[in-house]
């Protein structure tokens, strides 16, 4: 893909602030042109698994070594024996591109930021995708569940990012404070399920942390798609 | 340089004189025999320390000279998870394999791999990290190794602090490789060449590359090194690029066609061959088998003249623009900005050189006011956070220039020696230990010598001296030094021959800031240009110069096409068409178009053009908007008569969600530029800028790096006169502390984005509260609600930047009414 698509383009809008009532032929083509010259400097890397899990009391474990704590997932893979790790980053000049951005110009910046958050998911679809492509007949994915959800700690990508070795195949690595270095990176866990997603998991605010001050819910409108 | 390794199997081994051979890989051998995923590999040096010395005997038996002991991983951040010591691990590892080594007559190599964290401005790791874990990994372990291997990195800025980390801890030889994607390219955009330039320098023995692709994939990567390299080149692939199954990465490259690949790089000149993940001793049997012992084959090594950024290569070997406006000298603007450690506009002035068409960036903080070591630094660390140009070192100082070339990831050109001896003794010693160019200025303790004959002497005493430091000629360059037409009219031919002699005498590549020979004449430029294109005539191979001159350019660009360099003059069709006027050919100004319906609901519109502009965001309209006024107007009139006014229009209209966040911050990027159109006034006129309406610090809490919310609400409050301290993002407690008390600010404001910061945002409000109990202090960011700004022990919260601005305004005026 080399050029954004208008929802791309409208996500962005939305993550920057902007209501679709203050959206106007400008704006669009103003956020297009960031979107164009990011996606010239992003370098999407990404490396997935297909590994046991199994679910416990209060707690998944996959591969026979990850435990990760969460009610939430043990309810969303219900009845997966596998699921895949996926983790993809747009690269460390993406972080260095927003930065320099939002230094020469506010605007930009916050324009870029946003951008590359939309085009980090849209990444991170593709990736999906093909890991999906490797499924049996009969297998299906679940929704893709990324630490931060629920109750899943932002901390839990430590432990995705060393089962993967994501560190030495893509260049993936925590910070001290125990965030994802380049930002513009995620983390994901899918399951694998022999009958089809109902898709709800999605618009489902009720299981966010952000969901007493979002502004977006005031609103009216839901970040996921 | 041939390194003896006196330990070595049958007798004596020559590093880059005998072919050497590494061994294989050790973590996916180790899970072959049942690893778990995430265990970490050298905790088996202690748990299971016969299972390692097995790996070591079969890559022995398998004919191998090197043991690579098992400890890539072994540094304090991956072992102190684990609860294990970095002394525990590396001396249990050095043992097993120092152990094995002496009973195959082998030697060993003390592995390093990354720290795993990714360096400042995109991770938080710092110099002093990485270099403090490598030389506790060189400590416990070097003294039963025979040489360190850096290997599998892909920042060049991490490499290079490791390289020195390990110089400055033990005498080994040190190997040192990086991990290529297929574009030729590392993770962080190194590639072989300024791998090369970058290490080499650095004092390594033998630098590659090894991992991520197979021997067939690495080809152009091997060929790049063997073409570039001074030093013995060393590779060790991977059997193939990983394929999952069954949940884990198989390699599928046979030993016969892995050992067919290393063949062809022993030809090319590779003198050190080995293997990496998924290289079995198979692997290396067939390789020794296949490839032999015996001699490397001699490499024809290109030495070029060239200065480097861990990405850009830049080579004297066209004509090299080298930027001179980040230089203090005349300019009241920069010497502002360097005072008050506003690096945004050091970066902006960079930008703009680089968009100008600059190849290096001449970089100078010479003000005798500033802690000239710390700031070209900082400097160095800001601009190669941002952007690629390689860059020329500047100072008068030695100690300056040696404090930046530490810092400076690449090659950098070092600006300058002399021929005095002082000068030599300090400068040249600096180049050797960091590799750099060094410009040679051709004066010495008599000045500048009339006679191009008398800079030839100075210019020959430089190079030998360069030589007699270990600096090869290649990384020497000389200035001829431009005399001023009205004064030394005579002098001015001497110049442009002395270039000459330079390049025929000495062979080394020319520079040249050409400015000064107009001094004391009208229209400079034009003999500026004219100095130039004789200068060219007579070889001159690069100028300090403005990057914005465009008919300097031009003249560069004619000279291209009439000395062969630019082919077919396509770069010179190509920049006419892009230019059909002459500049300054009396060509009309283009009107300025308005661009956009205006973006403030201000009600029917603001009349004054400035205010228009700021509402709309239209920064160009704006700059010129407060041109025209300053025809009538002071600058404090129109800021207080018009640039407020039409702020408080713009904020008005944001808090009644008439405009929303980026038309705000558009707003305030105009008006910024507004603000700087009449600050470059002030400060050519000598008039005092207005006073400051307060001050703020500003930091994202520990624990978080997303800043954008803290920028924000940084360009609205300076746009209201508030003078802002930015402390960055994922700031500790303790530096936000010190900080405020150093600034002496009374308001603090405090940003999150994440929950797991609310904890550390409460420890800083804490700090604050015992260290500063006079701050008030007022959080926000997304995280944060005004119940978690009660429970932080917050004073204030604010929901946005213009609340921000609303309580800074209240704070101060409460001060003022005090």
């Amino acid at each position: 893909m080399t050029c954004p698509t208008a929802a791309m383009v409208d996500d962005a809008q939305r993550f920057m602030g902007l209501p679709p009532a203050a959206r106007t032929a400008q704006s669009v083509a103003d956020v297009r042109a960031v979107f164009v010259e990011l996606m010239g400097v992003a370098r999407h890397r990404f490396v997935w698994q297909r590994l046991p899990v199994a679910i416990g009391d209060g707690r998944i474990r996959v591969a026979d070594d990850l435990d990760i704590e969460s009610r939430d997932l043990t309810t969303f893979l219900d009845g997966c024996r596998e699921c895949v790790l996926l983790a993809s980053t747009l690269g460390p000049e993406v972080d260095r591109a927003i930065g320099l951005a939002g230094r020469l110009d506010m605007w930009r910046g916050l324009a870029m930021d946003a951008c590359a958050s939309v085009w980090a998911d849209a990444c991170c679809d593709t990736a999906e995708a093909m890991a999906a492509a490797e499924l049996a007949d009969g297998e299906f994915f679940t929704a893709r569940f990324s630490p931060g959800y629920g109750d899943v700690p932002l901390e839990a990508s430590a432990g995705v990012i060393a089962l993967l070795d994501a560190t030495r195949r893509i260049g993936l690595t925590m910070t001290k404070s125990r965030m994802m270095a380049p930002v513009k990176s995620i983390t994901a866990l899918l399951g694998v399920s022999d009958r089809p997603s109902s898709g709800d998991w999605e618009r489902n605010c009720a299981a966010c942390p952000a969901r007493a001050g979002c502004e977006l819910r005031k609103r009216g409108e839901v970040c996921g798609r | 340089m041939a390194v003896e390794l006196t330990r070595g199997p049958r007798g004596r081994r020559r590093l880059g004189i005998d072919r050497l051979f590494f061994d294989g890989a050790m973590g996916t051998t180790l899970q072959r025999r049942g690893l778990k995923l995430r265990q970490l590999p050298e905790e088996l040096n202690i748990s299971a320390p016969d299972l390692i010395a097995s790996v070591h005997r079969e890559f022995f038996e398998a004919g191998c000279d090197w043991a690579t002991t098992n400890t890539f991983g072994a540094n304090p951040f991956k072992l102190e998870a684990a609860g294990l010591s970095v002394e525990q691990v590396i001396g249990a590892a050095t043992r097993i394999a120092r152990a094995e080594a002496d009973r195959a007559g082998g030697l060993v190599a003390l592995d390093i791999g990354p720290t795993g964290r990714l360096m400042a401005p995109v991770g938080d790791a710092g110099f002093d990290d990485v270099y403090e874990a490598v030389a506790r990994q060189v400590d416990a372990g070097a003294a039963l190794c025979d040489a360190v291997l850096l290997e599998t990195f892909t920042d060049l800025a991490e490499l290079r602090i490791a390289v020195l980390a390990v110089r400055e801890h033990c005498d080994l030889p040190i190997f040192a490789t990086m991990s290529f994607e297929a574009t030729g390219r590392t993770f962080f955009g190194a590639s072989p060449e300024t791998e090369v330039l970058t290490l080499a320098g650095l004092g390594v023995a033998a630098l590659g590359l090894n991992c991520s692709l197979g021997p067939e994939g690495l080809t152009p990567m091997v060929e790049a090194l063997c073409e570039f390299s001074p030093v013995p080149v060393m590779v060790q692939p991977n059997a193939g690029l990983p394929v999952m199954r069954d949940g884990r990465a198989r390699y599928d490259v046979t030993a016969r066609s892995f050992a067919a690949a290393m063949s062809r790089f022993a030809q090319r000149g590779v003198a050190i061959l080995g293997g990496c993940c998924g290289t079995t001793a198979e692997h290396l049997a067939a390789t020794i088998e296949t490839v032999g012992r015996g001699a490397v084959p001699e490499r024809s090594v290109r030495r070029p003249t060239a200065v480097c950024s861990a990405t850009r290569v830049v080579e004297f070997d066209d004509f090299v623009l080298i930027g001179e406006r980040l230089n203090p000298t005349g300019k009241k603007a920069l010497q502002a900005a360097l005072r008050a450690g506003d690096m945004d506009f050091v970066l902006r002035e960079a930008v703009k050189q680089k968009e100008q068409g600059a190849a290096v960036l001449d970089v100078n903080v010479g003000l005798p006011d500033v802690d000239e070591p710390a700031l070209l630094a900082r400097a160095v660390t800001e601009l190669q956070g941002a952007i690629d140009l390689p860059l020329q070192l500047d100072s008068a100082s030695p100690a300056v220039l040696e404090r930046a070339a530490q810092v400076y990831v690449g090659r950098p050109l070092l600006n300058s020696v002399n021929g005095k001896a002082a000068s030599l003794e300090a400068v040249l010693p600096l180049a050797r230990r960091y590799g750099a160019c060094v410009l040679g200025l051709t004066l010495d303790d008599d000045g500048v010598p009339a006679t191009a004959e008398e800079r030839l002497v100075v210019g020959r005493r430089i190079v030998a001296a360069a030589e007699a430091a270990g600096v090869p000629r290649e990384n020497l360059l000389l200035d001829a030094l431009t005399l001023t037409a009205s004064a030394q009219q005579d002098l001015v031919g001497e110049t442009l021959r002395a270039v000459r002699l330079f390049k025929e005498e000495l062979g080394v590549k020319t520079l040249l800031g050409v400015s000064n020979v107009s001094f004391g004449l009208p229209r400079r430029p034009l003999l500026n240009r004219t100095m130039l294109a004789l200068a060219l005539g007579a070889g001159l191979d690069g100028a300090i110069m403005n990057p914005g001159d465009m008919a300097m350019k031009e003249t560069v660009a004619a000279w291209r096409v009439l000395a062969g360099r630019d082919r077919d003059a396509t770069s010179y069709i190509d920049h006419c068409a892009a230019h059909p006027d002459e500049p300054g050919a009396g060509t009309a100004t283009v009107a300025v178009q308005p661009s956009g319906p205006s973006i403030a609901s201000v009600d029917a519109g603001p009349t004054d053009p400035l205010a228009r502009a700021v509402a709309s965001g239209l920064k160009d309209e704006a700059a010129q908007a407060a041109e025209c006024l300053l025809a009538d107007e002071t600058p404090p009139q129109i800021v207080e008569d018009r640039l407020v006014p039409a702020l408080d229009a713009v904020g008005r209209d944001y808090e009644a969600n008439k405009i929303f966040l980026p038309q705000l911050i558009k707003a305030a990027e105009a008006a910024k530029v507004a603000f700087e159109v009449l600050r470059a006034h002030l400060a050519a006129t000598n008039h005092r800028a207005p006073a400051s309406r307060g001050a703020v610090a500003l930091a994202t809490v520990w624990g978080d790096v997303h800043d954008i919310g803290k920028n924000i609400v940084k360009v609205i409050l300076e746009n209201y006169g508030v003078t802002v301290h930015d402390l960055g993002k994922d700031v500790e407690p303790e530096a936000v502390v010190r900080a405020v008390k150093a600034s002496g600010v009374t308001i603090v404001g405090l940003s999150a984005l994440m929950t797991t910061a609310v904890a550390s945002m409460k420890d800083t409000v804490d700090a604050l509260r015992r260290e500063c109990p006079a701050v008030r202090i007022i959080v926000g960011g997304a995280v944060l609600t005004p119940e978690l700004a009660k429970f932080v022990g917050a004073d204030f919260y604010a929901r946005d930047a213009m609340e921000t601005v609303r309580l800074v305004e209240r704070l101060v005026e409460e001060e003022n009414g005090r």
